[in-house]
């Protein structure tokens, strides 16, 4: 038992480096979110009381833009992260190389629509003389056609590929009465969306890259049933680590499609007005959602590979 | 037809002897999962002189134990893989993938699950760790 002493010592002392080694990130991400909201809130506040709209454009102009902008950061590297601890016939290889293309194309679209299209501290193209405002909207369509349908249209191919693997271990469930209304819900909004663009497009042209957006609602409409198909697949598996990026990702598509209805329903005045303008901050969380997913998926290989080498804390 | 986790162990432990041991023998010639299992059970059951402690003792007693369990609880060792592993894939999935398992396929049942989720590589790492903790440390 003597000579045994030491070596149990040394290895809880590695135990405890392991596990403070490994950065909590998907707390870290929760937490960062949660501060942000608060200080949101805060200005929310302080704009309604003083009537100043500074301050909850200065919120989303510089603050709330470097969130978006590290959350989208940290979804791309985690997922490349991710996607190395898979081979590339194994089928959940593709799943996150699509999903690592989604985040880079997010995170493109971040860069464009909320840093380069703007004229704030952040941009550096607005020192040069080729900047103009015109150009700046133009930047943010861009940005907008990126972090839409390019972004979507991988997340979807991703959640398909994860739902056939699902759908092959015997784990599929099937969506409930609920999903399906709220399903309908979305459907009725993009059908609604779909006649209200053939309508503007009989009087007026719209550039290329306006139209090549169109297909986002469509893209969301399926990334919703795919979403809820994977949240509900992942509830009769019980609290797993497995399902918690799954879940992470279902949340983030809920709250986007949450966000796009709320802004159309602010457009046509369902929202009154200020109390549309929180759907801005239904942004934030959904970011943080899609941060969330690679990371909690890379926490959970982590904890594999950490409870194989007997560093496990239980 | 592949050989029990048990005949495994034993085998592994050089207790099994006889035509058991050949009959064995010829299997793991031809069947590359059970011959990884029982190159992983070996490892387990080796006793290093360094150490300066009992791993042979250990891990027989551990045998020990787990036949006896295995006779007053059938279900023993499916009950603590899928403990194992419900930490990962979700506690009611683990039974599930389970149910129907026998016992022989336990293991190449839950690592090709444990893969697609988790990677090949990390799987393999989870299985080696749950025979540790679930079979042979019992």
């Amino acid at each position: 038992v003597q000579l045994c002493e030491p070596n149990r010592v040394n290895l809880r002392a590695l135990e405890w480096l392991k596990t403070s080694g490994r950065a909590p990130y998907s707390s870290s991400i929760v937490v960062l979110t949660a501060a942000y909201l608060g200080i949101g809130v805060a200005a929310f506040a302080a704009w309604r009381i003083t009537s100043n709209d500074a301050w909850v454009e200065s919120f989303f102009r510089i603050p709330g833009a470097l969130l978006s902008l590290f959350l989208a950061s940290m979804q791309l590297c985690f997922s490349l992260r991710v996607l190395r601890h898979f081979l590339p016939h194994e089928a959940m290889h593709r799943v996150w190389l699509c999903i690592a293309g989604s985040a880079a194309f997010d995170l493109a679209g971040t860069i464009f629509s909320q840093i380069l299209s703007a004229k704030t501290l952040l941009n550096p193209l607005t020192s040069t003389t080729w900047w103009s405002d015109a150009r700046g909207v133009l930047l943010r369509e861009y940005g907008l056609l990126l972090g839409g349908t390019c972004r979507f249209g991988l997340l979807a191919m991703a959640l398909w590929l994860v739902l056939r693997i699902f759908r092959r271990r015997g784990l599929l469930a099937r969506m409930k009465a609920i999903d399906w209304l709220v399903w309908a819900a979305m459907g009725t909004y993009v059908v609604r969306e779909a006649l209200d663009v053939w309508e503007a497009a009989k009087v007026r042209s719209f550039p290329l890259v306006e139209i090549a957006d169109w297909p986002v609602d469509l893209l969301l409409l399926l990334l919703l049933a795919e979403a809820t198909l994977l949240y509900r697949s992942g509830q009769p598996m019980g609290s797993g680590t497995i399902s918690r990026c799954w879940n992470a990702i279902a949340l983030g598509v809920l709250l986007v499609c949450v966000g796009v209805v709320a802004q159309w329903a602010g457009r046509y005045g369902f929202l009154p007005w200020p109390w549309s303008s929180v759907v801005w901050y239904i942004w934030l969380p959904a970011g943080a959602a899609f941060a969330l997913a690679p990371i909690l998926q890379l926490e959970a290989i982590q904890e594999a590979y950490g409870e194989a080498d007997g560093f496990s804390g239980s | 037809m592949h050989p029990t986790l048990d005949v495994l162990l034993q085998f592994s432990n050089c207790s099994l002897g006889g035509s058991r041991e050949r009959k064995v023998e010829k299997h793991l010639a031809k069947c590359e999962d059970c011959r990884r299992w029982a190159a992983h059970l070996r490892l387990h059951a080796a006793p290093v002189e360094k150490w300066q402690v009992r791993p042979v003792e250990e891990v027989l007693s551990g045998i020990r134990r787990w036949a006896a369990d295995r006779s007053a609880e059938p279900d023993g060792v499916k009950m603590r893989v899928a403990a194992e592993i419900g930490r990962y894939l979700g506690p009611r999935a683990a039974d599930r993938i389970l149910e129907k398992v026998p016992d022989q396929h336990l293991l190449s049942s839950i690592e090709p699950v444990l893969a697609d989720f988790l990677g090949r590589r990390a799987a393999q790492h989870l299985v080696e760790h749950v025979v540790d903790r679930a079979i042979v440390r019992t």
